[in-house]
């Protein structure tokens, strides 16, 4: 079983220098756990990530040479997002439109790195 | 809270605050107006212009709706068919041809000058950079990168409770 | 005309290491214009595969952020660089270990050539709404709106 605040307490600490929140879904897009500062609609948000991880990784399973997908970035206007997978997971940090891509992909590998072992002991329980 | 005059005891409601209810109100004041003008002008005209702000308000609801939707089952669905697709790109061919001869910009393309240049023969006479300028950036860089693969989870207890199973 | 431009894009796409193909489409991934080394795969430079990004760039506008201006993709071999320029998409495709900055660089590059391929685009679009309004003239409202997604 997963200590839920440890959980939370590990996810938080991708919060800091304009990362608001940090999120873990899974396969369908529903919300796991959440870590963040301000409460905007992260399920929906969560969502749309999912959908967008799972189109882009079927597209490139058929038309890329069968590639596998590692990591997602997206901006918009207001902010940036990262998916990337983790275990049978989908880990996703949201920041401000002022964090660069390069610290929000290496965070992410980070989190994915710590999170990707405890995660798959629990999949596979 | 539903209820447009149960604002009495809403204590949000000097807050101009953004819900479901702002933007259906909104742009149809300027239609309003329109309405009210019109009124003044003659009776037959607010009928008219009744029936046109009830077309342009479905149209807005309609369009609005339309662009809120989150269509998730969409992605496999939408592959164009082979012969339109194949007549848009004969159709943006042909039309590409005429709008690069008729833009002017016979010339071949040009890339843009680095932004911070403006004058290139300023930035070509003067000194090469230092060596030790070099020297310094590459150092530099070097530390940034050390310090992105330092970047890890602090480790503070573990995550997974394995249940006393014998 | 059209080769003065592809060797123009040919040119910008050498300027990056490892960067293998330059696709310009409309909304619904159709090919407007693209270039491509032989180590971009085939399959990569279809509309199959170029409008998904079309339709999540359109799904990533709701995610309450505002609207979705770019969506990079790192595959275990490729990545893929995708920017919606309305009216048009930038499509990048690259190797995994390239510069993903330089790539996102060549969009300024691309600023004059943007420009002059959207007047393609909207004109098309143009012709095409008329047209549809002379197809179905008394319901123009809700045939505007099934229609739009596909037009714009």
């Amino acid at each position: 079983m997963l200590k839920p605040r440890a959980l939370s307490d590990v996810l938080s600490q991708a919060n800091t220098g304009g990362i608001g929140s940090t999120l873990l879904l899974n396969s369908e897009g529903s919300l796991l756990a959440f870590s963040g500062f301000g409460d905007k609609d992260a399920s929906a948000a969560g969502a749309i990530a999912s959908n967008i991880w799972t189109s882009f990784q079927k597209s490139g399973q058929l038309s890329l040479d069968d590639s596998k997908l590692d990591c997602v970035l997206v901006e918009c206007k207001l902010g940036k997002i990262a998916i990337t997978k983790v275990a049978n997971l989908l880990l996703c940090l949201c920041s401000s439109e002022n964090v660069s891509f390069g610290m929000l992909k290496t965070k992410i590998t980070a989190m994915s790195t710590y999170l990707e072992e405890p995660l798959s002991q629990i999949a596979s329980s | 809270m539903g209820c447009c005059f149960s604002s009495e005891e809403d204590k949000d409601q000097d807050v101009p605050h953004a819900n479901e209810r702002t933007p259906l109100l909104d742009p149809s004041q300027a239609d309003h107006i329109h309405q009210i003008q019109g009124g003044r002008a003659s009776r037959n005209s607010i009928s008219q212009n009744q029936k046109g702000d009830e077309q342009s308000e479905f149209t807005r609801i309609l369009r609005q709706t339309a662009i809120n939707v989150i269509d998730v089952t969409s992605s496999d669905s939408q592959n164009m068919e082979q012969g339109e697709m194949q007549d848009r790109a004969t159709q943006y061919s042909n039309r590409l041809n005429m709008v690069l001869s008729a833009s002017g910009r016979s010339r071949v393309f040009q890339p843009n000058l680095p932004t911070g240049i403006t004058s290139p023969q300023m930035t070509l006479t003067a000194p090469p950079v230092s060596l030790s300028d070099v020297q310094l950036i590459s150092s530099f860089s070097e530390k940034c990168s050390n310090a992105a693969c330092e970047i890890k989870i602090q480790h503070k207890e573990s995550l997974v409770v394995t249940f006393g199973v014998p | 005309m059209t080769e003065d431009l592809k060797s123009y894009l040919n040119k910008q796409m050498a300027t990056v290491d490892n960067l293998h193909a330059i696709a310009i489409t409309d909304r619904d991934g159709v090919v407007i214009i693209k270039v491509a080394n032989q180590m971009a795969p085939d399959t990569a430079l279809r509309q199959a595969f170029l409008s998904v990004f079309g339709i999540m760039t359109e799904q990533a506008s709701k995610m309450g952020m505002g609207n979705n201006s770019k969506i990079i993709n790192f595959y275990d071999r490729f990545q893929t660089v995708q920017i919606n320029a309305h009216p048009l998409l930038l499509h990048f495709i690259a190797d995994r270990d390239a510069n993903t900055g330089l790539i996102l660089e060549l969009e300024h590059a691309l600023a004059d050539v943007l420009q002059d391929i959207s007047k393609v685009v909207t004109m098309i679009a143009q012709v095409r709404r008329q047209a549809d309004a002379d197809l179905f003239p008394g319901d123009n409202t809700i045939n505007h709106c099934i229609r739009s997604r596909f037009i714009y």
